[in-house]
């Protein structure tokens, strides 16, 4: 069983990397569900699953590939519009130091 | 002997020359406005999904057919996670624990031998938009999603390169390949061949690796073996310092030609892998397989062994005239156009390479047609220009794009090959020269070097060398 | 026209309603007059509708009457009303997903769903309400407001279509669209007494339909009666290229499929769904539909699904780790809810996304995010795909005993607005009975088959081998047509 803090760190990390932030007043109930639903689902753990093969896709078979023909869309306009921010042709974003 | 011995991987991510994005038919062009390259899926509007490129999916088999890798017959496209402006939908869809090729080998010839270099695994994802910074906004970016979902492969080899020499040899033979196949342009300044370098040290002998950094922002084939040499020998001064490397990733500063940390971020990058379950798991049958295999063009290791068995040059001309396919394809032109084989290997592996040796863009810019060089060999073959000229001859023909014909005789420098007129030179010089006449039948028979110069020197070198000689050895006697 | 000549039309099936404009008896512009002037009138009080567009709908109503005056491209939809749950990308028209993070969104481009029923001819009245990104199990977690229960306003429709099912037992639309994911079409439609189905994955295209958890994602029809049903169904299943994970076998015609007779039939009813703490009411009404079944010649058998009981945690796995890789393009940067403070971009992601999101929704995504990060993924997220073979493999074992599985939607009937909401695991047990079905792929479907002492609908689950959509409708026309249930409708 978890210890109080390690949920509390836990979770803290887990929403940072979500890009989630909450106000450390509501922070403990938050946490709490979390470790709520955390606890419910392992129970998995009860079931033994060696040698089961993983359902990775709900549709195995098949091949949905594509011919490569270049189409423009024709609304890049409309989709720019939609921008909170904006500077012509860009979409503007607060700066950026780190490159990837 | 150094103390410790550089361990470098290279990670390539090359750009495919397909006409659509790797999951959306939006041009994959490069030269675009910003933004006009740009649809419903790949800016990730809510409610869209991926579909696959089946020639991306070719391509990316081609590559692993010429680089021994084993094609998968399954394998799976996955998300990586995290965000990042130019990442529209939060996640990258690559491939993680199935790519599509596995294993693989690259050979190469480097400091003058073969060398295999290993392949961990090739893999096809999506590329990712463009950041700009330069926009006279001191605290906005701009974003440009163009690039968003442009197919790439990411080739990475095993910690197999010694040295940052091999590693720009490796890059260059990789590239060539590449560029072979028609699958990528090839051009690290374009971006649309990338290069990330993986370097590590070890002390000599020791088994283990070291801790590894990498390295992005290798923006040519120079920066990459200078940032190497830099990380190798900044390694060195922290391990004889008595500290220790920390792994991390550094940015190449090209103008103060040193690496650099990157701003520490708080958290490591968890990319939670998962299957991605929009798309089907990629089926790859033998048939299909062996359809592009039949349509791969002659592979270099191929053509290697045919330039030896058929041309009956060396292995080693044969290994550097089929590193480039346009190189090879060169190279044949040139015995088409009706030069001997030897002789085009020797010229163009020697003197040619020489010339190119620095410019990036290789046999592509060289000024002189395949036909011209032929002609130029042809000269000296007929006996029409001696083979010391032929080098000045082929140095303007580099220079002005000109053919050899024009080049000869507008230097006025034909061989002579007139037995009566070079009779005349020797006896000239031998009338000059009483002295050396005497030493010579003395015994000195060195000194026919010095009747030779003084004959070339009266003909303007042009004097055919062996009737030079045989006229020679005849008078002095 | 009078007041009671539009209830009465108000109340009548899409079949029926087709059969009239396609005679001429009736115009497609009367009709959608009389659908919005309801609207207007009764939203208000059940919250249903997110966005209502009377112009447009009209406008589509007058072409689709140019096209039945003409006889032209007619189908089984043209000049009908629908209405689509707000997770449909409609081009042009408001989506939100019942979030604040997308309010103002307008889609540049149309979903599959959209453009199919657009060219079928159907008329659009407007959007429905939902859980915000179909998360939730009660319609109380949307942006705008939960929405009421025609039979009790006190009560929940269930969710995440509680809007659609909401509507459509209230008559406020003949046809509505919802996507299940976890029950999300089959638990409202049981809450509200009306008729909801979802395909089997990959029968109807997702391309277009703002994404939860995508592996688990179908779209579905919700309607007053079977028959209905089978139209809407027609009219949006098919091969889709723009979605790879979509089926590419033709859909057949399944309103001929409706023959109604069961006889030579095997019916499985799965022992673990009639155990552990469910409604005794439903329980009995379940077990008389199966009844009613055998008298119209079916065979009942006791049939096992071994790990039913596991359904709900490995469900509450899967879908939220995909969720929160699905929804991490809601950062502010190309369309919706941007904050306006944060010049620093960590900050800028976390409040737009915030101060965008629910509570529900922040919850799955932090969920989602633990169970695939490093160090978790084997013991949550592998272990989970799994036992969703294990899963899916007691319903194939199943199937080699049965044509078809009859089951209760629910454990408990409609409970109360506030009742669950604090209580994430209270509120996720609602779905025992419809997960391990999205888990496994099959079709599935809820249709009336009791009332409560208390009035309120009880909903029976029949659940098909895959692509059988056919023998499910063919099942439940069968019972429909030998019972009353789906006559009865809520008193506004």
């Amino acid at each position: 069983m978890k210890k109080a803090s390690d949920i509390i760190t836990v979770v803290e990390k887990t929403t940072s990397l979500a890009r989630l932030r909450f106000e450390p007043s509501e922070f403990g109930r938050f946490a709490e569900k979390v470790e709520a639903v955390l606890s419910y689902v392992a129970q998995l753990n009860e079931l033994g699953t060696s040698g089961i093969e993983p359902t990775s896709h709900a549709v195995e078979v098949g091949s949905a590939l594509r011919e490569d023909k270049a189409i423009r869309s024709g609304i890049d306009e409309k989709i720019l519009s939609a921008a909170p921010a904006r500077d012509g042709p860009y979409v503007q974003v607060p700066k950026v130091i780190d490159s990837e | 002997m150094p103390k410790y011995e550089p361990v470098i991987g290279l990670e390539v991510h090359a750009q495919l020359k397909t006409a659509s994005k790797m999951f959306c038919a939006c041009p994959a062009s490069v030269d675009a406005q910003p933004n006009t390259n740009i649809c419903p899926v790949c800016t990730a509007q809510p409610g869209t999904l991926p579909v696959v490129n089946r020639l991306a999916v070719e391509m990316a088999i081609k590559a692993g057919l010429s680089l021994d890798s084993q094609v998968q017959r399954r394998s799976i496209f996955a998300r990586k996670n995290y965000f990042y402006p130019d990442l529209p939908k939060g996640y990258q869809i690559s491939q993680y624990e199935f790519p599509l090729c596995q294993g693989g080998g690259l050979e190469m010839l480097t400091g003058g031998a073969k060398k295999t270099v290993s392949l961990i695994r090739i893999h096809l994802e999506e590329d990712a938009g463009k950041l700009l910074h330069d926009f006279g906004h001191e605290d906005m970016s701009h974003v440009d999603f163009n690039r968003c979902g442009v197919p790439l492969i990411e080739i990475v080899s095993g910690p197999d390169m010694r040295s940052p020499r091999e590693a720009g040899d490796y890059l260059r033979t990789l590239r060539n390949v590449l560029v072979y196949l028609d699958i990528c342009e090839g051009n690290l300044q374009e971006g649309n061949f990338r290069c990330d370098a993986n370097v590590s040290i070890r002390p000599v002998g020791q088994k283990e690796l070291g801790t590894r950094t990498e390295m992005k922002n290798l923006n040519s084939f120079k920066a990459v073996e200078r940032s190497i040499a830099y990380e190798i020998e900044r390694q060195s001064n922290v391990l004889d310092g008595g500290g220790t490397v920390i792994q991390e990733t550094r940015l190449w500063n090209d103008a103060q030609g040193r690496t650099e940390s990157m701003r520490s971020k708080e958290e490591a990058h968890d990319y939670r892998y998962f299957p991605d379950p929009d798309l089907l798991p990629l089926i790859v049958e033998n048939e299909w397989i062996a359809k592009i295999k039949a349509s791969l063009p002659e592979l270099a290791g191929e053509k290697a062994e045919r330039f030896v068995s058929q041309h009956g040059i060396t292995e080693y001309d044969s290994l550097v005239l089929t590193a480039d396919r346009a190189l090879a394809d060169y190279f044949e032109a040139v015995i088409a156009a009706g030069a001997p084989a030897k002789k085009a290997a020797n010229w163009i592996a020697a003197e040619l390479m020489r010339e190119l040796k620095d410019d990036e863009r290789g046999i592509a810019a060289c000024p002189i047609k395949p036909g011209d060089l032929a002609g130029l060999i042809r000269l000296i073959e007929d006996g029409k220009i001696t083979g010391k000229i032929a080098k000045d001859v082929f140095e303007k023909m580099f220079a002005t794009g000109r053919d050899a014909h024009d080049i000869v005789a507008e230097m006025g420098v034909s061989q002579i090959s007139d037995s009566s007129a070079i009779e005349a030179a020797v006896d000239k010089a031998v009338a000059d020269n009483p002295k050396q006449v005497e030493q010579y039948r003395s015994g000195k028979s060195a000194l026919l070097g010095y009747f030779v110069g003084q004959v070339m020197k009266a003909t303007k070198g042009q004097a055919n060398p062996q009737m030079l000689n045989e006229i020679l050895r005849k008078k002095l006697a | 026209m009078s007041k009671s000549s539009a209830r009465e039309l108000c109340s009548k099936s899409a079949a029926e309603l087709s059969t009239l404009l396609k005679k001429r008896e009736l115009s497609s512009h009367e009709l959608t007059r009389a659908y919005i002037d309801k609207i207007e009138r009764r939203n208000k009080e059940l919250n249903c509708y997110v966005l209502q567009c009377p112009e447009l709908a009209l406008a589509q109503a007058k072409a689709a009457d140019e096209r039945l005056s003409k006889g032209e491209r007619l189908t089984p939809l043209t000049g009908v009303p629908i209405a689509l749950k707000d997770i449909f990308i409609t081009q042009g028209i408001e989506t939100t997903c019942a979030s604040k993070i997308l309010k103002g969104y307008v889609p540049p481009y149309d979903g599959n769903a959209s453009s199919r029923l657009k060219s079928a001819g159907a008329v659009l009245l407007g959007k429905l309400n939902m859980d915000e990104f179909a998360m939730g199990s009660s319609n109380e977690f949307s942006a705008f407001g939960p929405v009421r229960n025609p039979w009790n306003r006190e009560c929940t429709p269930g969710g995440s279509s509680g809007g659609s099912a909401a509507a459509v037992a209230a008559g406020l639309t003949p046809l509505a669209l919802g996507t299940d994911t976890g029950g999300s079409i089959r638990q409202p439609a049981a809450f509200c007494g009306i008729v909801g189905l979802k395909p089997t994955y990959g029968r109807v295209s997702r391309y277009g339909v703002i994404a939860f958890a995508s592996s688990l994602d179908q779209v579905g029809p919700m309607a007053r009666d079977v028959r209905d049903c089978a139209m809407m169904l027609s009219a949006i299943a098919g091969h889709d290229p723009m979605d790879s994970t979509s089926i590419p076998q033709p859909a057949p015609d399944y309103a001929a499929a409706l023959v109604g007779d069961v006889k030579g039939k095997t019916i499985g009813v799965p022992t673990e769904y009639f155990v552990s703490g469910i409604d005794a009411e439903i329980g009995a009404s379940v077990r008389a539909a199966a009844k009613v079944l055998e008298g119209l010649g079916a065979r009942i058998v006791e049939i096992s699904l071994p790990h039913t009981k596991y359904a709900l945690a490995c469900y509450y796995i899967i879908a939220p780790a995909e969720a929160s890789a699905n929804l991490a393009r809601y950062d502010g940067i190309r369309f919706g809810h941007r904050a306006k403070g944060p010049h620093e971009l960590t900050d800028l992601f976390k409040i737009s996304r915030t101060e965008g999101f629910g509570p529900e929704v922040a919850l799955r995504i932090v969920v989602g995010t633990y169970v695939l990060s490093s160090g978790y993924y084997d013991a949550y997220y592998l272990k989970a795909q799994k036992v969703r073979t294990l899963i899916k493999n007691d319903f194939l074992d199943a199937f080699g005993s049965c044509d078809a599985i009859l089951a209760p939607v629910t454990p408990t009937p409609p409970f109360k607005l506030g009742e669950k909401t604090d209580d994430p695991i209270q509120m996720y047990l609602n779905d025992i009975f419809t997960i391990p079905v999205n888990l496994a792929g099959l079709p599935g479907m809820s249709l009336p088959c009791g009332m409560t002492r208390d009035g309120l609908p009880i909903g029976m689950q029949l659940i098909g081998k895959p692509l059988d959509e056919a023998g499910l409708l063919n099942i439940a026309y069968a019972y429909e047509q030998a019972t009353e249930w789906h006559k009865r409708i809520p008193v506004l």
